[in-house]
């Protein structure tokens, strides 16, 4: 396969993968082009293997976990109940979208390697072992990974439902 | 909420956030430019960033005027064009010596220098850009501080292992502004002196050797190039870097850029060569006004010497700008 077939066919899952990661579309491009770039240079030896897009989307991973590391200035860090409110008061005002938005921010306020589990089982149907090969580390700590984000996202949404009955 | 309902209340969540992932021609677009772009001896430098301890300048430059630093909302450029910004003030001795726009008009790089070229030269780079333009700071750098200046919000920005510092704002109209600088004297207070002497207008139309006529299909000259004026005492010459799935640059020389490969028609000469994996083919042709230089650089197959001896019988050479084009 040739790499711009690669492209042709594989770019916008890619781009969607790598948004749910970042929840930042602008990031999401970044990371796609820095990775693109270097697996432009090397195309020859990814088209050799079996699944060149699972390899490709690796490099996503890898680095979106080392990218915000070395671009953490770009985030703007907002105190978790300012940015609940903030999404509450722009959302929809239908309950589900007001969830959703909730949702949305407690995702954003993950640890790179809890958000990273997340969007690989809910998004991307992983199991544990594919998970634990991705991000490099044992089951067991993808699956506590998934258990923390998941308390801590339910938690987020319970406190939305919590604000909305005060108000 | 039961644990299948929230998983599944995820799941769509999820997928909702993926809906709004960048489009792919977009992206596209701008990893060709990234791709081709092509590499400055001193970018490693002038790439990371200086920056402003805005409050401390307020404190040491309290003579500066209070001038308008952001273009009016009705100089704001439409469609994709940036603008253009002019210093009304630039350290001793400091003169320009690159400017370059992107074809679209969406990236403008203009860079001040003190002396003859090399990587410690004090210098001063004005990158106007949009969102998601190629990056300009370098790849580690934080932000020193944050503050309002004439009511502008300024980002002081430093490289971590480069010595360059940098400020950063938003104009009207999100142009994105990045002033640069490597070398200086008191930097924070001189890059803040300069910003605060900006004076912005449109965008002038550079100067550059820009082929006309027929080219290959894949070329979208319009979109992705990039054309500007380089002086030097040595060799001016004009550039214009035209990006398609791969990277074909025309320059105008006042010399040949070489003397040896093939012979062609009209005195002009082609060459071809490997680097890595690229095959590189070169045509120097002799004008009323010099030489044109076009070079042509595949991972895929050479474009052949008919074909790039056409280029360059079709670039169109203007006379080049009249330099310096600021002083201080």
């Amino acid at each position: 396969m040739a790499f711009e077939e690669f492209l042709a066919e594989r770019l916008a899952p890619l781009l969607r993968y790598a948004t749910t990661l970042t929840c930042d579309p602008h990031q999401a491009q970044d990371i796609v082009q820095d990775v693109l770039l270097r697996a432009q240079q090397r195309w020859t030896e990814i088209a050799r293997l079996d699944l060149p897009s699972a390899y490709v989307k690796r490099m996503v991973t890898n680095e979106f976990l080392s990218w915000r590391r070395r671009r953490w200035t770009r985030d703007v860090s907002v105190p978790h109940g300012v940015m609940v409110d903030l999404v509450a008061a722009s959302a929809d005002p239908t309950t589900a979208v007001d969830d959703r938005a909730v949702l949305l921010a407690g995702i954003a306020r993950l640890p790179r390697k809890q958000r990273a589990a997340i969007v690989l089982r809910y998004y991307d149907n992983r199991t544990d072992a594919e998970i634990a090969d991705e991000l490099r580390c044992s089951e067991g700590t993808v699956r506590s990974h998934i258990s923390r984000a998941v308390d801590r996202l339910r938690a987020d949404l319970a406190a939305g439902a919590c604000r909305e009955e005060v108000r | 909420m039961t644990k299948d309902e929230f998983e599944r209340f995820l799941r769509e969540t999820l997928a909702h956030q993926a809906d709004l992932a960048p489009r792919p021609d977009r992206v596209l677009a701008g990893f060709a430019c990234r791709r081709a772009r092509p590499v400055q001896r001193w970018l490693p430098l002038v790439a990371a960033v200086a920056a402003v301890v805005v409050l401390a300048l307020l404190v040491t430059a309290p003579t500066w005027t209070g001038s308008q630093p952001v273009p009016p909302a009705h100089q704001a450029p439409a469609s994709t064009e940036v603008g253009w910004a002019d210093p009304q003030w630039l350290p001793e001795g400091m003169a320009e010596v690159d400017r370059s726009q992107r074809v679209d008009r969406a990236v403008v790089t203009r860079v001040w220098r003190r002396g003859p070229d090399s990587p410690t030269a004090p210098r001063i780079s004005l990158v106007i850009s949009r969102e998601g333009a190629p990056n300009v700071l370098p790849e580690r750098h934080r932000t020193v501080q944050s503050t309002l200046v004439d009511g502008v919000f300024v980002e002081h920005i430093t490289g971590e292992d480069t010595p360059v510092e940098a400020i950063r704002w938003h104009g009207s109209g999100q142009p994105v502004y990045h002033l640069l600088g490597v070398g200086l004297d008191k930097p924070l207070a001189t890059l803040l002196k300069v910003y605060r002497g900006l004076r912005y207008g449109p965008q002038p139309e550079l100067s550059a050797a820009s082929p006309i006529g027929t080219l290959p299909d894949e070329y979208v000259l319009e979109t992705r190039g990039v054309r500007g004026s380089v002086p030097d005492a040595v060799e001016p010459y004009v550039v214009a870097r035209l990006f398609g799935s791969d990277a074909l640059e025309v320059e105008r020389r006042r010399s040949p850029a070489f003397t040896d490969g093939v012979e062609l028609g009209l005195s002009g000469r082609y060459r071809a060569h490997t680097a890595g994996e690229h095959t590189v083919e070169e045509v120097s042709l002799p004008v009323p006004v010099g030489y044109v230089y076009v070079r042509y650089e595949t991972d895929l197959g050479p474009l052949g010497q008919e074909r790039l001896f056409q280029v360059a019988m079709c670039a169109e050479i203007r006379g080049r700008e009249p330099r310096p084009w600021i002083g201080n």
